[in-house]
Parts: C-alpha cells; structure tokens; sequence
C-alpha cells in the first residue's frame, strides 16, 4: 500500500536494476567521503537529480521524514564527541541513506522480477522476491484483520498481558502465514510453474533514455564531487 | 542451493521473510530515533529468533536460514548494501556455525542455535560494518564495550526468547497438524 502510494508519486520510474545499482553506488561514494562539505555538496547534487528526473515530489515527501531526522542524530553526534564536523558528517549521511532509499520506493516489484530474469536470474530467486515484496502488505492486513478480532473480544493491544496476546495474535497471525504460502504454492503448482530457466519473460523491461540521462548525470555528479578538490590540491 | 529447496518450500521461506520485514517496518521506526548502536537489531529480536525458529522447524535444510535472510537482505538491498550485507554475513556466519556444530537441523537444538544466534550476529556485523565505513571517529564510538554488551546480551536474550517460543509454537503447530515438515 505505502509503496503504492510512493510509485503514485513518480510518472515514469527509471529500470528497476538501474535504481538498484545507482543507490548502490550513491551510497558507496557518500560513504567513502570524509568530508562534510564534500558530502552535502554531493548529497544537495543527488536532489538535483532527483528533481531533473521528475521525482521531485517523492523527493519533498521523503525530505519531511529524513531532514528532521538526521538533524536531531547530527546534533546527538556532535554532543557525544564528534564536535560540529562529525555532526555534519551524520546529517549528511543519513540525508543520503533517505535519498538512495527513495529509489527502492519506485521500484516496482513486478517489473523488479522481470529486469532480474532478463539479466539471467534464476526464475526460483525472481519469484522468491516477488512474494516476499508482494506479501508484505497481506501480512499487514492479516495483522491488522487479528487485532480487530481481539478487539471485537474485548482485547487491547496495550492491555492484554503478553501469553494472552502470543495466543491471540502470534498463533492465529502464524497459522495464517502457513496457509497463505500453501495456497500460494498450490495456486503456482496447478499455473504449472516449474522455475524452468528457459520460461520467457511476459514483458522485457526496457532501458529508456531517461535511465540513459540520469546515468550520466550521476556520473557527472561524482566526478565533479571527487575531482574539483583533487583538482584544488 | 535455492535448488535443492521444493517449489512449496521457496514460497513458505518468501512468505516469512516477508513476515521479517513486515516485522522490521514496524517495530524500527518506533526505535530509529535513539542514538543507541544495535537497537535496530535488539528491537525486532524476539519476532526474528521466532518466525526463524518456525522457518527452520518447517524446513530442515541446510541453507533454509541462508534464504530466508538473503530474502530479506536482497528487499533491503533495494535500499542500500550495507543492510543486504549485514544480513547475508550474519546469516551465513550463523548457518556455518550451527552446521559445524549440528552437521545438519534435524535437532531442534540446532534450530534453536541457528534462529537464536542470528540477530546477535547482525549486531557484530553491523558495528564491524559501522566501523570500517564511518571513519575512525565513528569506529571508536561504537567499540566502546559499554555500548556493545549490554545491546549484545539483550539482543541475544531476546533473540533466544523468541527461537524457544518458536520451537514450542512450531511444535503445537505440529500436533495441530498445521505445519508440516
């Protein structure tokens, strides 16, 4: 549901694999520098880019969350011994951390598992990651389903001892987790779906100009990042 | 080794990775705030070391707790590395030692061990990943021993808590005639 609502927020997503690989590596370049300015400049450059390539409004929403944040722990780190540079450091790093996460919110799972068979993934591992993405919000449902149960009975979350709430939530919450994958395995079993690697691929996902120019742009960013105080020195 | 695993055993193990997750998205956020190193591992302990135990009780293989953490690590890798890394180490690290240990999870002993062991692992990797990453300021933050301990001792508390209710909630599952292996 909530990714949902995050995908509602980017027209055109870029390729799944491509938003991997750029958190990946945003994140590995954030953290490999050690200076602050460095590090803002980089991670106020990465906004930038976000905004270019229109996720721009993802961008504001998870800036409402993070920004906070990551003041409030920089401020802590700069208490606790890391003086007003440390703390930068942290603010820094956590705005980052927010920024590479907001490419895993546009990722859509389906096409996730699509680009993952294409690059040669076992078909198992594609499917595995697509239940495990697509379960998540039925899991919660199913938990929240229990918890209205138990309310109907007289039973709060809050007030209920705990070996009561093992029997009232954990168990029914379990059972229904068994019976969730049975089903599931059952309902593969009869489309039957085998995880033969030579099964094609409904719909390829393709590379679009778009991930073309956010890849150069992310390069672009880095170099000017690593190379303008090589070049200063 | 996903292949010597069934179709229906990839989906049970997909399905409570997802519980794993559904779990993290929960209870980290209540927890994230506080400037405690490890907290993210000790809050979700208990919920871990039991729907792990319950994984492992369900599917005896050698690998089953491997999955089901890179499963959840290869979710979090959309988001970054670092988490993808901490699971699949402490995840193999707890395999390799309860495999050394059992040979295989045919006890429940070695399903305690394996679904017990995991999450105080991940605070070891993730500080050991904290360390190296953050710098020297960073690294001599967190190996503070007054810091590690206590977060160790009760994340592996708790982790062991939540295995033991999971083997005796695996097991009335099994009489119930719900979990079969």
């Amino acid at each position: 549901m909530f990714q949902r609502l995050w995908l509602a927020s980017v027209a055109q997503p870029l390729h799944p694999l491509l938003s991997v690989a750029c958190a990946a590596v945003a994140l590995t370049f954030g953290l490999l520098l050690r200076d602050a300015t460095t590090l803002l400049t980089f991670v106020a450059g990465l906004g930038l880019i976000f905004m270019m390539v229109g996720y721009g409004v993802l961008l504001a929403r998870i800036a409402r969350i993070v920004i906070p944040l990551a003041a409030l722990i920089g401020v802590l780190a700069a208490l606790f011994g890391g003086g007003m540079s440390g703390g930068l450091m942290t603010f820094g790093r956590i705005n980052l951390l927010g920024l590479t996460t907001a490419f895993a919110w546009t990722i859509d799972p389906t096409q996730l598992a699509r680009a993952l068979r294409q690059a040669g993934a076992p078909p198992l591992v594609a499917l595995s990651l697509l239940i495990t993405v697509r379960s998540i919000p039925t899991l919660v449902g199913e938990a929240v389903r229990i918890r209205d149960a138990m309310r109907v009975r007289g039973l709060s979350l809050r007030h209920t001892p705990l070996r009561i709430l093992y029997r009232a939530l954990v168990v029914p919450l379990l059972i229904r987790v068994l019976t969730l994958s049975e089903s599931l395995a059952l309902a593969l079993e009869t489309r039957a779906f085998t995880g033969d690697p030579c099964a094609t691929i409904y719909r390829p996902v393709a590379l679009h100009g778009r991930d073309y120019a956010t890849l150069a742009l992310m390069v672009i960013l880095m170099s000017g990042v690593a190379g303008v105080p090589w070049l200063c020195n | 080794m996903i292949a010597r695993l069934t179709l229906r055993d990839v989906v049970f193990l997909a399905v409570v990775a997802a519980c794993l997750l559904a779990v993290s998205f929960l209870v980290v956020p209540l927890v994230i705030s506080l400037p405690i190193p490890g907290i993210r591992s000790l809050a979700p302990s208990p919920f871990y070391g039991l729907l792990l135990a319950v994984a492992l009780l369900k599917v005896r293989q050698p690998g089953t707790l491997f999955v089901v953490v890179s499963l959840v690590g290869l979710v979090l890798l959309m988001m970054a590395w670092v988490m993808f890394a901490v699971n699949v180490i402490a995840g193999a690290l707890a395999e390799l030692i309860v495999l050394a240990v059992f040979r295989s999870y045919q006890r429940n002993e070695a399903v305690l061990l394996a679904a017990g062991l995991y999450m105080p692992l991940t605070v070891l990797v993730s500080l050991g990943i904290g360390a190296v990453v953050g710098g020297p300021t960073i690294a001599q933050f967190l190996m503070n021993p007054w810091l590690i301990v206590p977060v160790l001792g009760a994340t592996a508390l708790l982790s062991f808590i939540g295995a033991w209710a999971g083997l005796r909630l695996g097991q009335e599952l099994r009489v119930a005639g719900v979990l079969r292996a």
